[in-house]
């Protein structure tokens, strides 16, 4: 599965994603890597509705994505994955995925988060998961859309 | 009375309501939410925490768009909460009929009352077709 694109985004599918990545990247497939979503018939209907009809979306959950990866399936595409939460991701790469970068574009403030960015706002378990995977050589990004500058952020969360 | 609350980017559900006095005249029970820089859950709590707090009152929800974070949120609530109608795609025309409407019209009817005021407000115009 050539990856154009692994992105934390907790927002998931919305306009930064179908506007800005989704149009400079032209990926075939979006992939969304949630287990909620997975088994949530109005949300997987809304997301699909608001991606341009030839890209193809897939939901998996965090198990099905990792076989899916370390199987190499869809390998004829270029596929855009999306996590909701850096812990997701964790648990993706825990099962044995590597990923040589991931974009990381929230999490959004919450209660009881701290802005390590604008708009990176992360609780003590958030930077625990980002710090697993600055452990297994993932450059981490924080950049919103394509145009703008990309920030490398692997010193700011260890 | 039925009242509403505005979901949009930025802080066009704000400015919405601010345009909509200058021609109504005060407001009641019109609320604004914008997502700006929050997480989705913090944006469902924001919306859910207004319809709390007016347990006896029933919620036409507006969205600025349909796909958009404001918009998930929105469902999300509507999902959740019986006294509540979701209409995506707001306009100032929806606001000012909702305005009008809101306790002249069965809440059930509300939705397509408003979206038709919406879309009628919407045209293509010359002169010399009017």
């Amino acid at each position: 599965m050539p990856l154009c694109l692994a992105r934390i985004d907790d927002r998931l599918i919305h306009g930064q994603v179908v506007l800005g990545w989704a149009r400079a990247l032209k990926p075939d497939r979006i992939v969304v890597c949630n287990d909620r979503i997975a088994a949530n018939t109005w949300e997987r209907r809304f997301y699909t509705s608001s991606v341009p009809a030839h890209i193809k979306v897939s939901f998996f959950d965090l198990e099905e994505t990792a076989r899916q990866l370390l199987n190499n399936l869809f390998k004829n595409e270029s596929v855009m994955l999306l996590f909701e939460s850096a812990g997701d991701a964790w648990r993706v790469v825990e099962k044995g995925v590597s990923f040589v970068a991931l974009n990381v574009w929230g999490p959004h403030y919450r209660k009881g988060a701290v802005e390590l960015l604008p708009y990176v706002f992360l609780t003590d378990e958030d930077r625990g998961y980002l710090r697993e995977l600055v452990k297994k050589s993932i450059t981490l990004t924080a950049q919103d859309i394509p145009g703008n500058n990309p920030q490398v952020i692997n010193s700011l969360v260890v | 009375m039925v009242k509403t609350i505005i979901v949009t980017h930025g802080n066009l559900a704000k400015e919405l309501i601010q345009t909509a006095q200058v021609i109504i005249g005060d407001m009641e029970g019109v609320f604004s939410v914008s997502n700006d820089g929050k997480a989705p859950q913090m944006l469902c709590e924001e919306i859910e925490a207004i319809i709390e707090k007016h347990p006896d009152d029933r919620f036409i929800v507006f969205a600025d768009f349909f796909g958009g974070s404001c918009c998930h949120a929105c469902i999300s609530v509507e999902d959740q909460c019986e006294n509540v109608h979701l209409i995506t795609g707001v306009n100032l025309p929806m606001l000012l009929a909702f305005i009008n409407k809101r306790d002249a019209v069965a809440f059930d009817q509300l939705p397509e009352e408003l979206i038709a005021r919406g879309r009628d407000s919407m045209r293509s115009v010359r002169a010399e077709d009017l």
